[in-house]
């Protein structure tokens, strides 16, 4: 035993070894090639250096010659393996070079089997002693082969090969694998080099030394074993934690009821632990593949849930999902799992590792509290949106309302009936439901069919049953009915909208299963209810008032007067559709008192508002007359008449009344101004022919008697004696009949006169007296003293005493009807006349009732204090008067009643 | 002359017109009430005169026309004479038709006033002179036996007594017995006297 042969078979040994542990650990994972290759690298390392262990212990040249050349073989695997494992361990290098470098090798092989007798020597010429660490060993005498630089070459690229590869690597800047780069690739390199050092040295003489290079390798692999096995070392001390990891895991999970899962991705093989099979209601025992896993979902769940595995494997390799697992008994549970996916050293996923828990009692709290929140947040939606609901969108509003409540607490059928007291049956009038089913009844008999739910609504009840069986005794028909329907459970709650009587109920119904209905639920379906019912109020009370409104609207149509009313304190005005077309304001216009305002004719505005001022101070009525400038450039006359409306605090809020077009009343007005002289005369005509008949009468009476009398006396004349006395008492009578009839006759020719004004000169005082004889017997009849002053020595005027009769009778007769209430004995009237400078003044003076407070209304035509009379005379007259170019007007008395004076020019103001 | 039993009556409610027309009937010779009202008169009349109305016809309370319907019903036949100062066609008529003897119109003219009172007055006298015979008639036709009115009925029906003796089951002697008691008793000479006076009476059966 000498040093070399210890040397070389440690270093047999420790390469064998090494390559026995890497190979294990190959086989232990396959998928580890860098430890095969490591494996192979190092029995051929081993097998190299036993090669040349025989090669210094050579006897013969022909020996040395056939073991050198077989050493070739696994220095070219160990060529071939080193540049495999930095391949795969560095995953880096470059496969040209490395190509190159094997194809070199194998032209050194090549050349080593083909020519004689290695490659390293032409030829062998024999063995000599060589000493050497203590002992001889054998070196060859030989002549070096003309291809050695070849071999060198094949190891220097190897050497370019391995620092392209750690650069590659170190480049990388993690720092394991620089360390990798400075330990296997500096090593490597350094070997490779000492090594084709060694062998330049030893070729060209300068050192002595036997030719060796099996130590060098034997270092590299040393060195690359010392790495590789620091990583196997590592994955043991992993696995070591991992497993302490699980265990602990293992109790912790148990703990925190997790179910441990592992899923070996290529061989498809799912472990689960034991409270995770049940979890899935997996038997023990059974293999788990992931299809069989997946199967356990809730179908809707499976895609998303594969989708959600393989994506794991594709991405970052974490895995979150949660999903719907359907066990045996159809009991559905929701589970979370969790798992992080373990890749290889290629990136390709090996297993994932997880935990899954029950989720259900999350997922069922988590669900209710989004519907209620979902329900909250509706109710709200609802309730705002209920407050401006026009009424005609309130049907559509209600039944998008049930779809919404409906749809966000999966309820089947939602209805709203209604009923009355005519008609108490159900109606429904509002309904919505879920899936399509056999057409619902619109109408039902609840007094036949659901006696008991109607007794409980009527009497403001909520009606709530989960199933049929919680329905009470007494509601068997009820029950019977809801069957008919295919309604399993229900809540009904009744309608009522501020106090007012019922009139309906809201309903919801489930119809493919039994349904628990929580108490929060049903408050809420009660605040549903009370929106609804407001709603629908409220649309009845506008639909009542929109009716009565235009029942008012067509009341005061018809009646051709409009109303109005303005709120003082905005200034605001509501009138009637009448009233928008008369003033011309648009439909739709939004009125106030100043808009208004504009609409009238500007000379007359101050007036309109004086007098509506007035008004609210004085809470008197309002009566106003005024012409409109209308837009179209027309003009109309209209009459307002309105009073204030106080408020509860006694101030005047409110402003109301009605508006009349008076148009054709004005210029009927005007157009009579124009005409008052024929009007005059056609009064008079009237009243003779009125009169005609009886004036017939009164003359006819005397000339009867008359005739008789004259006849009667005739035939008494030729009697024998005759009776003088009887004749000359009907003398007497005729004479009084005849007198009587000459009265008659005076008073038709005055009336019977022609109506045209004929100005005369005339004495107005005989006018007077004229008038006066007329009407005294029938002023002596009623009482009435007459007191007559007239100035004497008048001038004349010039006018129609026709005329100016009917005016005097006029004044006359109205002061006589003023003094009828007067008790007897205090009925005087008096009658005046006196010049004022060119005019004549005439006064009529009573002791009646006076005048009212505005004495010119007097004048107006059809204005009259009288329960009979048409109310022209005084307009009449006071036409006449202007006709005559004087004035007629009244004052009170200072007294007591009224003084009616006119004044008439004198003829001839020079005169006296 | 005129006797003093014919009265004519007067209702006017003018003073001046009763005065005129009783100055001028008395003229004439005849006895004159008169009254202002419908009331007076229908108080101060009595029934048997030989009596003519002269009747205004516009008047206040009972006008005339309302007092011609009332004698009528009450069955006082008075002849009237309407005289009225507005009277109009119709009116007439009716008055007229309700047996009115005639209708005139003031100022009347006295020969035609008076035409008319005579022609009323006449009217009144052969009513009276009609009452009066029927009367005397009835009270003879009350002295027949029950079987001498059959017999005059069958006699005033034209029939020979052969007939009413068949008819009434009795021997024809004893018809021609009764008929002498009939003719005796009614104070007729001759069947056509019969057959009048059965006419009057309202007796004869029409075949």
């Amino acid at each position: 035993m000498n040093w070399v042969t210890v040397i070389w078979s440690m270093s047999v040994a420790m390469s064998l070894t090494l390559g026995a542990i890497h190979f294990v650990g190959w086989c232990q994972d396959r998928k580890a090639w860098a430890n095969l290759l490591f494996a192979i690298m190092a029995v051929s390392v081993a097998a190299f250096a036993g090669f040349e262990i025989a090669l210094l212990q050579a006897q013969t040249a022909a020996q040395y010659a056939i073991l050198h050349q077989w050493g070739h073989v696994p220095l070219f695997f160990t060529f071939v393996s080193l540049i495999g494992f930095i391949l795969c361990y560095f995953r880096s290098g470059r496969a040209g070079l490395a190509w190159t470098v094997i194809g070199l090798r194998v032209v050194v092989l090549v050349i080593n089997f083909t020519f004689g007798p290695t490659f390293n020597f032409r030829a062998i010429t024999g063995i000599r002693p060589f000493q050497f660490l203590g002992g001889t060993v054998s070196v060859p005498v030989a002549v070096p082969s003309p291809w050695a630089p070849l071999g060198a070459g094949s190891g220097l690229l190897l050497l370019v090969f391995v620092v392209d590869a750690s650069i590659h690597l170190w480049r990388r800047g993690r720092a394991n694998e620089r360390r990798r780069a400075v330990v296997v690739g500096g090593g490597v390199a350094l070997f490779i080099s000492a090594s084709v050092v060694n062998g330049v040295l030893i070729h060209t003489g300068v050192l002595h030394a036997p030719h060796f290079i099996s130590l060098y390798f034997v270092l590299i692999v040393v060195g690359m074993g010392y790495e590789l096995s620091r990583d196997m070392i590592h994955a043991g001390k992993m696995a070591e934690e991992l497993r302490e990891n699980a265990e602990g895991m293992s109790l912790a999970a148990g703990a925190a009821q997790l179910a441990l899962w592992r899923w070996d991705i290529a061989p498809d093989v799912l472990w689960v632990s034991p409270n995770g099979r049940q979890l899935y209601g997996i038997p023990p025992g059974e293999v788990i593949s992931l299809q069989r896993f997946l199967d356990t979902l809730h179908p809707d769940d499976r895609e998303g849930t594969r989708k959600a595995v393989m994506g794991s494997l594709e991405g970052e390799g974490a895995f979150l999902s949660e999903y719907r697992a359907v066990l045996p008994d159809g009991a559905v549970r929701w589970i979370g799992a969790q798992g992080k996916v373990e890749f290889d050293g290629q990136r390709q996923p090996l297993r994932m590792r997880g935990v899954s828990a029950d989720i259900t009692d999350r997922k069922r709290i988590e669900n209710e509290v989004a519907e209620q929140l979902r329900f909250e947040i509706l109710l709200a939606d609802l309730s705002a949106r209920f407050v401006n609901v026009p009424a005609e969108e309130l049907d559509d509003q209600i039944e998008e309302a049930q779809r919404q409540v409906c749809e966000c607490l999966q309820v089947d059928l939602a209805s709203l009936f209604q009923w009355s007291a005519e008609d108490p049956s159900f109606t429904r009038t509002h309904f919505f439901r879920l899936s399509e089913g056999p057409p619902l009844p619109m109408k039902i008999d609840a007094g036949e069919h659901l006696p008991w739910a109607r007794q409980q609504l009527q009497a403001g009840q909520t009606v709530v049953f989960s199933s049929l069986d919680e329905l009470p005794p007494e509601a068997a028909r009820d029950k019977e009915h809801f069957r008919f329907l295919g309604i399993k459970s229900g809540v009904g709650i009744p309608l009522s909208a501020g106090g007012e009587p019922l009139v309906g109920g809201l309903t919801f119904n489930a119809i493919r299963e039994d349904r628990v209905w929580p108490e929060e639920i049903v408050k809420r379906l009660h605040l549903v209810a009370q929106v609804f019912a407001n709603a629908l109020a409220r649309k009845r009370s506008e639909q009542a008032l929109q009716e009565s409104q235009e029942r008012l609207s067509l009341a005061t149509d018809a009646a051709g007067v409009g109303l109005w009313i303005m709120t003082l304190s905005t200034g605001q005005l509501w009138v009637t559709r009448n009233i928008r077309e008369l003033f011309q304001f648009s439909p739709e216009e939004a009125l106030t008192y100043e808009r208004f305002f504009d609409a009238i004719y500007p000379e007359d505005r101050e007036t309109v508002r004086h007098g509506v001022a007035a008004s609210i101070d004085s809470g008197m009525p309002l009566n106003l007359e005024y012409r409109l400038a209308l837009p179209d450039g027309s003009a109309r006359w209209v009459n307002s008449q309105g009073r204030p409306h106080r408020n509860g605090s006694g101030e005047a809020d409110r402003l109301m009344g009605v508006t009349v077009d008076v148009s054709a009343r004005k210029f009927a007005e005007m157009e009579a101004a124009q005409h008052r002289t024929e009007l005059a005369h056609l009064t008079r005509v009237t009243t003779l022919s009125e009169l005609s008949g009886s004036l017939a009468h009164e003359l006819n009476q005397p000339l009867a008697i008359i005739l008789s009398n004259a006849q009667a006396a005739q035939r008494l004349l030729v009697q024998s004696p005759p009776d003088v006395a009887e004749v000359r008492d009907i003398l007497t009578d005729i004479v009084s009949e005849d007198r009587r009839a000459g009265e008659v006759i005076t008073r038709l020719r005055a009336l019977l006169k022609r109506g045209e004004t004929t100005l005369v000169p005339m004495k107005l005082n005989e006018v007077i007296a004229e008038a006066l004889h007329l009407t005294t017997p029938d002023l002596i009849g009623r009482g009435i003293t007459v007191a007559r002053e007239l100035a004497g020595g008048l001038p004349q005027v010039s006018g129609d005493s026709v005329q100016l009769q009917q005016v005097l009778l006029n004044l006359i007769l109205n002061a006589a009807d003023a003094m009828a209430a007067n008790a007897p004995g205090t009925r005087r009237l008096h009658i005046s006349t006196a010049r004022e400078n060119d005019v004549l003044r005439v006064s009529v003076r009573d002791v009646g009732g006076g005048l009212p407070a505005n004495s010119e209304k007097l004048f107006e035509p059809f204005f009259t204090t009288k329960s009979h009379g048409l109310g022209m005379g005084l307009a009449i007259c006071r036409s006449i008067i202007q006709a005559h170019h004087g004035r007629l007007w009244a004052e009170p008395d200072p007294e007591r009643g009224a003084v009616f004076h006119f004044e008439i020019p004198v003829l001839e103001p020079t005169s006296t | 002359m005129n006797t003093r039993d014919e009265i004519i009556y007067i209702v006017d409610d003018e003073a001046g017109m009763q005065k005129a027309l009783t100055r001028l009937f008395r003229a004439e010779g005849f006895e004159v009430r008169a009254f202002s009202s419908a009331q007076e008169f229908i108080d101060a009349h009595r029934a048997g005169e030989i009596a003519c109305l002269i009747l205004d016809v516009a008047m206040p309370g009972l006008d005339g026309i309302a007092l011609q319907h009332f004698l009528l019903a009450s069955g006082v036949h008075v002849p009237i004479v309407f005289l009225t100062g507005r009277g109009d066609i119709p009116m007439s008529v009716r008055a007229i038709k309700a047996g009115a003897v005639d209708f005139l119109t003031k100022p009347v003219n006295d020969t035609e006033l008076l035409r008319a009172v005579h022609t009323a007055l006449a009217l009144a006298k052969s009513h009276q002179a009609e009452h009066a015979e029927l009367s005397a008639l009835a009270k003879r036709y009350a002295t027949l036996t029950p079987r001498e009115r059959e017999v005059m009925t069958h006699v005033v029906s034209g029939q020979l007594n052969k007939q009413i003796a068949a008819d009434l089951g009795t021997g024809e002697q004893n018809i021609k017995i009764h008929r002498g008691h009939v003719m005796s008793k009614m104070g007729v000479v001759s069947i056509a006297d019969l057959v009048r006076a059965a006419g009057r009476l309202t007796i004869v059966k029409i075949a």
